[in-house]
């Protein structure tokens, strides 16, 4: 099994998503700021890229339909599941 | 309604396995001021908060709350995978393996399980978002005791990840009075 | 925009010297809230300024350096 590329991206993932989340909460409070919402819209992009990028070789990362899966088979029901991942 | 995403919010990563460690890690899994506690106040709060800012801001971090919980359950997790009978028994989780062998359960550090009296709801929105700072400030709190419990700089970092969540979380909360309160003074002079 | 609802009430308060700022603005040491009142909690509003780049971000737990605290026990 390929983990250390797995770990990798996930990584970058990481990174971005939680830009994401630091963004969405300080909007929460600050909803005309438009430097924020610029910045959120920019990582909103880059994020949605590396998601995408990490599907195609690992499995969808959303259920409930916002990923789609892109395998042969379901590949949502496979290993490992987050807190199986050696970092 | 929530969506899962099958990743975790940071890396998680211990040295060695630790039961006794896990025993006191998962009181911020089932605890008075662990992640349960923190998303089921503020996702309950959200309903009858009077403005949108409230809203989201109850939302959105009871949703990331969430993602906490289930970091603090890899945690635990790993600490117990791996740990032979008699690392179990020497770290007093005999009683937690008894009832739950290595699952997880939602209780505190001495095996106390979770109770709805950990969390509050009031309809009084400045009272409900002291509670908040106020749940922000312990769970800072209590994750410095953890760093404090544990040698491992693997899991000090994890924990120190969640605390400064926390620091996050409670200026939030704060930005989030202000605008309550002006808001219920408004209503007042009309 | 806030209403000034009571002002007789404010006779024994003490006036602070502050910028006047709405709500939105933020306060940074050196300034209070014009104003204030007593039996009340006050939070000053973040201004956003420097960030994190994503690596530093996800190594500190935010985005933002004004809101680092770190703990290096």
């Amino acid at each position: 099994m390929d983990t250390r590329n797995q770990v990798m991206m996930l990584r970058q993932i990481q990174q971005l998503s939680f830009v994401a989340v630091e963004l969405q909460l300080y909007l929460d409070t600050h909803p005309e700021d438009q430097q924020a919402l610029a910045l959120f819209n920019s990582n909103h992009t880059e994020l949605i890229q590396a998601v995408r990028k990490y599907e195609q070789a690992y499995g969808p990362m959303l259920s409930y339909g916002y990923s789609p899966n892109m395998q042969q088979c379901w590949s949502w029901v496979d290993s490992p599941w987050p807190w199986e991942i050696k970092y | 309604m929530w969506v899962y995403e099958k990743k975790l919010q940071i890396p998680v990563r211990v040295s060695a396995p630790d039961p006794r460690m896990a025993k006191y890690v998962i009181t911020q899994y089932g605890g008075p001021e662990g992640e349960l506690s923190a998303s089921l106040r503020y996702l309950n709060m959200r309903y009858t908060m009077p403005t949108g800012r409230a809203k989201g801001v109850l939302t959105d971090i009871g949703t990331e709350e969430l993602a906490h919980m289930e970091i603090v359950a890899t945690l635990v997790y790993k600490l117990i995978e791996g740990a032979p009978m008699e690392a179990i028994k020497a770290a007093d989780l005999g009683s937690h393996y008894a009832d739950h062998g290595r699952s997880l359960y939602w209780e505190n550090a001495a095996g106390v399980p979770w109770v709805a009296a950990y969390v509050s709801a009031t309809d009084d929105p400045v009272a409900d978002l002291h509670e908040n700072m106020a749940a922000e400030q312990k769970a800072r709190a209590v994750y410095e005791n953890l760093i404090h419990l544990t040698d491992d700089p693997q899991v000090k970092d994890v924990l120190r990840w969640l605390r400064e969540r926390e620091v996050v979380h409670f200026q939030r909360f704060g930005e989030t009075l202000m605008y309550v309160e002006d808001f219920m003074q408004q209503k007042k002079v009309f | 925009m806030r209403k000034k609802a009571d002002q007789s009430s404010d006779q024994n308060q003490a006036k602070f010297i502050g910028p006047i700022l709405n709500p939105g603005q933020s306060y940074y040491p050196g300034t209070t809230y014009p104003e204030m009142e007593l039996a009340r909690a006050y939070v000053p509003i973040q201004r956003m300024n420097q960030l994190y780049t994503p690596v530093q971000a996800l190594e500190t737990g935010t985005l933002f350096p004004e809101l680092y605290r770190p703990y290096p026990y």
